[in-house]
Order: structure tokens, then C-alpha cells, then sequence
């Protein structure tokens, strides 16, 4: 597991054997976003691109719009801390082509992220869920109030070093 | 108008049904038909054969358990000195917090010596705020009892 | 003239409906803005149950978060446990015999059925009848019966278990499955009659709460919401996962997405189901459930898997990361009733106080799922 997002970054483009299907989506994707580095890996068995966090929201209104991965559905939005950052992931799902995709954005905890709820409605909540477990701030987002945790809750329990027992009771 | 007169007559129909016919029963004189892999609280067994527990306190379920509600302590058996038991060590303190016991079963999958049950006991109650505590002797007399009850024999050794 | 004027006019309301409200299905908050009887703005708090199972389980070895996730959905542990299963399993890279996955399905079948006459009766009680409810409560009673038999609890049942099951079916589980079936038939067909063509409940949920396909997909509903809506999506028909693929059942789809319609997408699923019991039981093949593991500790290679299933109540999905030691390093559940419940701003606009509780009756939420 890597420790830091540009050793992600090289630790997948040494990949050498890549799926038919990632093969698809990485030549499309390269000929669309030429200036971006973006890497391709495979999320178990879904293919996926790590983006950096200033194309994040150009890629998915691209990938929403576009005719092969008609990404109309935003299946699920995951955060996971990889103590130096926080990888976040977007599961998108079309419905009528029946693919999944995949896309990683790698956050360090002091930064902003773009919000992607104006194009899909049910990050709202997905976005608020990982602003209270990890701290992340979406930049663009109309309601950041907590909404798994009470008012006043101190911390991020999402993270690696947050106690499990010794916690207060509310 | 007509259709809401059909769903009134449906309707009554099943009532009719229901009076006549009562699914439901009268709680404490007619309990409930347990089925018998029935999950109640865990309990200790005891070895008839040796008359000692089966339990020798290795601590394999308290680590497995979901919730950490048992302690245990071991001490040295007294019977395996005068070499009428197989036990090196035997169980001398077990406690489990019933009211932490969400009745999973793991601790009788992980233990080696079926020395744990899930019995069928399932209306505790106790006027103290302790009373959820059971020491080993409760457990040992649900255990037992469900022994007797049931007719439970421990898996032959290969 | 002036001051009457300045009489008639009226301010919004704030009402607070929940957490301890009947027809919230739990403990859920809702403020309305009102103006009279009309909603205009909708504000849901939910957390209340917000127990951090994602947490605990980075916390707990492999076999002891299925617990975890019999008390998620608490309506569906079955379907639950199998979605975790699946996906560890996924990530040991090892496949349950066939047995195994048969009789598997056969109780998150039976488990669906349980579910929905819950729905049935709850979804009768928020539009007012009484009786729906007491006679679908005798069917669910009945599965519920059938799986204390099987594995030794009415609901949290830690049965399935990674690679395996728990233990062998009782040697009279054919019969018991196929005793069940009628009965649970008849009962479907009677909580049916009761309600889903019943003038008063048509004109209750007909044309209410309506959600287009467009917005359910953008609001990243699935299940009988997504369904309703005139969208075919099934995972089991759609990326067939443990042995779905073998049966032949149809899915229901609905046509206006209102609440009947979602509604009877459920009636529906509930006959799909016995069918497809039906099949597994005839094929129910011989061998062995216990799990190859055994007692031995899991731990499986580094690696990460997403695997989805379908709940009684939409998609569920599992995100699993692993870094090789005995507990995971990250879980994550995709809840489908919590994306289902993120549309109720869209739904309560514009719509009648009395018929919120429909509304948020026919999203058919568990909230210890929303809240995990």
C-alpha cells in the first residue's frame, strides 16, 4: 500500500498487464484529457482512474455525458485515510450500458476538494458523510452541516488514529 | 362507490376470519415453542463423567467475542494431580455480562473443549444493576440444565 | 381594507416531525416549513442510530463483523450477511460449495418475503389501515419461525459464514421450505387483497410522492424506488452474483413512480421470490457447507473489492480494503436505504402533510441502515 499519492501514481503505470476493459477506458480517457496525468488501475473489478483534484470535476461531468460511459448514476462514494491523504472513491454506474467505473481522487487533509453534487444529486449526502468521518471540505457544496454526527462532535472519527472506546458519550 | 364497499366487505370478511381464529397467544401461560438450535444465553457445561467443567478457561472465545462481555481466570486442577482428569488447568472465575451478550454464538464455534452452549434460557431478570453479571456458577446451572433438557452430548473426539 | 390585508397574511410554520414520531420508522428527524397544510421546504437529520459500524469493524477480525452486519438492515440480516461474505470471499479469492450458495439464496429469498409483508403492513398502517398489518405480521412470523430453526435466531442470525455456513440445515429443511411455501403464499395473496386494489389506499398513494427516472438516477435510488420509477435494474439480473444466474424469475417494474406504484413493484418481488425458491429447492444439490477455512484466523492478501448485491431495499454495496492483517482497513457499506431516504427533499416538496407519511412509508426505510 502506498504511503503517498505520487508513489500511487508510479506504482500503477508500472502495471504492466492491463483488462480489455481498462484498456477502453484509458485510451479514451487520454485522448480527451491530453494535459492531465492520470493513472488506470483496476478496483478489483471495476476499471478506474486516479485524477488529480483540479480535473476531478471536469472528468466526471465527461464521463456523465458521455455516450460509452453513460455514468448517469453515482453508485457509491467512499473516503479512505491513508494517513498522509485520503483517497476518495467515486463508483459510477450506467444504467443502461450496465458498466461500472471507477474514480480515485487522492485529497492531502489540508486541501479543498471540488464538490461533485450539482451534477449528481445524491453525492449531497455521500459528501456531507465523508466531511464529518474525514474532515474533507468540498468547495461548491450548499450544506456542509453534520450529518451522521451530532452538532459539536470534536474530531473525524473516519480516521486511522480516532479512539475506538475511549471516546465521550453523548 | 361500489369498489369501497368491496374493500369494507374484504375488510370485514377478515376480521371475521381473525376473531374466529386467533393467531396470536396469551404470553406467560402459553409461551412461545422454542426450536431447538434456539439461541439463549451461553452457559458452561459440566462434565458428568469427571464431574469438573468442561471449561478450562483458555480465554479462545473471550478473545473471539464480539462485544468482550466475559472474563475468565484458570487455575491449576486439583483432580489432575491425583490423575482423575485429563485437565491440566481448569476454569476458576468465568463471568459473562449478559447484558452486553448479543447471543451471536461465536464463543461455541471457536471452543475447542464444547465446554460453552447456547442454551435455551432466555427470560432473565434481576432487580439490581449487577443482576446482568452471571458467575459461573449461573452459568454452569443454565448450562446444565440445558444439558438435561436437551440431551446434549459433547462432539466426539477423532 | 389595509388592516385586513395584513391580517390574511400568513407565515411559514417550522414543524418537527420525528425523531420519536410512529411513522418514521425509526428514530428519523423531519423539519417542515409549512404553510398550512402544504410543505415547502424539508429538512431530514438523521444520526440518531449512528453507531459507527464502519469503524468497529476496522476494529474486529473478519468472522465477527457479519454481527455487525446483521444489525445494519436489521429486516434483511440474511441478504446482508451474504453481501459480506461474498465479499471477503472475493478478496481470499475462494468460492463456497454449491450447497452452500443454494441454500444461501433460498433464505435471502424467504428474507426478501419477510421484509416486504413488513412493508405491506407498515406501508397500510401510514395510510391508515389497521388490519393489513396484524395479517402480514402472521406471515413474516412464520419465515421468521422457519429461520430460528435453521439458525437459532429470529432476526440477528450470524449464519452464513465466510466460505461456508454456520452449520448443516436441519435434515427436515426441504420439507420445512416446502410445508412454507402455500401457507406464505396464501398470506401474501391476503395482505394483497386487502390492501394493494383498496379504494381508500389507490386514492391514498396514486399519483403522490411521484419521482421521475431521471431524478431517481441522479438521486442514486435503486430497489423497488428505482423500479417503480419504469427502470429495469436488478443486480441480480443485471451482474448476477452467487447463483442467481441459474434462475429463471422476472422483475417487476412499475410505470409513474408514485407510491402505488413502488408499492406494487414490492407485491410483485414477493411472488418472484417463491419462485425462485421454488427452483432452488427442487435443485438443491448434495455437499458439504462447512467452510474450508475452518477455525483458522482469515487474513487475507492486500487488495480492495467492491461487490454489490440486492437488498430488499436496493442496492447494497460492500468497499473492503485490505492490508493483510486479521482486520480490515477500511469498510465501507453503501446503504441503499440511504440514498433512497437522500430523494425525501424531492419528494416532500409541494406535497400534503398527511401525505408525508406515505411518502416516507413507501421509501420503505430501515434507518440503522442510513445510519450504519
Amino acid at each position: 500500500m502506498a504511503n503517498k499519492p505520487d508513489d500511487a501514481l508510479e506504482e500503477v503505470s508500472q502495471t504492466t498487464e492491463l483488462s480489455p476493459e481498462l484498456i477502453q477506458f484509458k485510451t479514451l480517457l487520454e485522448s480527451t484529457f491530453i494535459d492531465v496525468e492520470l493513472a488506470f488501475v483496476m478496483t478489483d473489478q471495476i476499471p478506474s482512474v486516479v485524477v488529480p483534484k483540479e480535473s476531478l470535476h471536469d472528468l466526471c461531468v465527461f464521463l456523465k455525458t458521455n455516450s460509452v460511459y453513460d455514468s448517469k448514476m453515482l453508485s457509491c462514494m467512499a473516503g479512505v485515510d491513508y494517513v498522509d491523504y485520503c483517497q476518495i472513491l467515486y463508483i459510477l454506474y450506467s444504467v443502461e450500458n450496465n458498466c461500472t467505473i471507477g474514480i480515485k481522487c487522492n485529497v492531502e487533509y489540508d486541501c479543498k476538494i471540488q464538490t461533485v453534487s450539482d451534477i449528481w444529486k445524491a453525492a449531497d449526502w455521500y459528501e456531507r458523510e465523508i466531511h464529518d468521518l474525514y474532515g474533507i471540505e468540498f468547495e461548491g457544496h450548499e450544506d456542509m452541516s453534520p450529518l451522521l454526527l451530532y452538532d459539536g462532535f470534536e474530531g473525524h472519527p473516519g480516521k486511522r488514529d480516532f479512539p475506538f472506546y475511549n471516546y465521550e458519550e453523548y | 362507490m361500489l369498489s369501497t364497499v368491496k374493500g369494507m366487505i374484504q375488510t370485514l370478511s377478515s376480521t371475521w376470519r381473525g376473531l374466529r381464529k386467533p393467531v396470536t397467544k396469551l404470553y406467560p401461560e402459553n409461551p412461545t415453542v422454542l426450536q431447538n438450535r434456539f439461541m439463549g444465553f451461553p452457559g458452561l457445561t459440566w462434565d458428568k463423567d469427571i464431574d469438573e467443567p468442561f471449561c478450562t478457561g483458555c480465554m479462545v472465545c473471550i478473545r473471539n467475542c464480539p462485544t468482550q462481555c466475559m472474563t475468565a481466570t484458570m487455575k491449576d486442577n486439583p483432580k489432575f494431580a491425583d490423575e482423575s482428569s485429563k485437565r491440566r488447568k481448569i476454569v476458576d472465575e468465568f463471568e459473562i455480562n449478559l447484558n452486553r451478550c448479543i447471543l451471536c454464538g461465536i464463543c461455541v464455534d471457536v471452543c475447542n473443549f464444547d465446554a460453552i452452549v447456547m442454551t435455551h434460557e432466555h427470560e432473565e431478570s434481576g432487580s439490581y444493576r449487577d443482576g446482568s453479571r452471571m458467575k459461573l456458577d449461573g452459568l454452569l446451572e443454565i448450562g446444565g440444565k440445558y444439558q438435561t433438557q436437551s440431551g446434549w452430548k459433547p462432539a466426539p473426539k477423532d | 381594507m389595509m388592516q385586513d390585508q395584513q391580517d390574511n397574511q400568513t407565515i411559514d410554520m417550522m414543524l418537527n416531525m420525528g425523531p420519536q414520531h410512529p411513522s418514521t420508522h425509526g428514530v428519523f428527524r423531519m423539519e417542515l416549513r409549512i404553510d398550512g397544510e402544504k410543505i415547502i421546504d424539508v429538512k431530514p437529520h438523521i444520526g440518531y442510530l449512528h453507531r459507527g459500524s464502519e469503524k468497529l469493524s476496522e476494529g474486529e477480525q473478519y468472522h465477527q463483523i457479519i454481527t455487525l452486519f446483521d444489525r445494519m438492515d436489521y429486516l434483511a440480516n440474511f441478504n446482508n450477511e451474504l453481501v459480506y461474505c461474498m465479499a471477503v470471499e472475493r478478496l481470499l479469492d475462494m468460492e463456497p460449495s454449491k450447497r452452500t450458495e443454494y441454500i444461501r439464496v433460498i433464505l435471502c429469498e424467504l428474507n426478501r418475503i419477510a421484509s416486504h409483508l413488513l412493508y405491506v403492513g407498515t406501508i397500510g398502517l401510514d395510510a391508515g389501515a389497521m388490519t393489513p398489518a396484524l395479517f402480514s405480521f402472521i406471515g413474516r412470523d412464520r419465515i421468521q419461525t422457519l429461520f430460528e430453526s435453521i439458525s437459532g435466531a429470529r432476526m440477528m442470525h450470524n449464519y452464513f459464514k465466510i466460505g461456508g455456513l454456520k452449520q448443516e440445515v436441519p435434515d427436515d429443511f426441504v420439507r420445512m421450505v416446502k410445508d412454507i411455501m402455500p401457507v406464505i403464499r396464501r398470506d401474501i395473496d391476503q395482505t394483497e387483497k386487502l390492501l394493494t386494489f383498496n379504494e381508500i389506499f389507490l386514492s391514498r398513494t396514486k399519483d403522490i410522492g411521484v419521482i421521475t427516472a431521471e431524478q431517481a438516477i441522479d438521486y442514486g435510488l435503486t430497489g423497488p424506488c428505482l423500479r417503480g420509477s419504469g427502470i429495469n435494474y436488478d443486480v441480480r439480473k443485471s451482474e448476477p452474483y452467487s447463483v442467481y444466474q441459474d434462475f429463471d424469475f422476472d422483475v417487476p417494474v412499475g410505470l409513474d413512480g408514485d407510491c402505488w406504484d413502488r408499492h406494487w413493484v414490492r407485491v410483485k418481488e414477493m411472488h418472484e421470490s417463491l419462485r425462485i425458491i421454488e427452483q432452488a429447492i427442487d435443485k438443491l444439490p448434495d455437499g458439504d457447507v462447512a467452510s474450508p477455512l475452518g477455525r483458522r484466523l482469515i487474513r487475507p492478501s492486500e487488495g480492495e473489492v467492491y461487490v454489490k448485491a440486492e437488498n430488499p431495499r436496493g442496492e447494497i454495496g460492500v468497499y473492503l480494503v485490505s492490508d493483510g492483517t486479521d482486520k480490515p482497513y477500511r469498510l465501507k457499506v453503501r446503504p441503499p436505504s440511504f440514498c433512497n431516504l437522500s430523494a425525501i427533499q424531492l419528494l416532500l416538496q409541494n406535497s400534503w402533510v398527511a401525505d408525508s407519511v406515505v411518502i416516507l412509508g413507501s421509501l420503505d426505510i430501515v434507518l440503522g441502515e442510513v445510519d450504519r
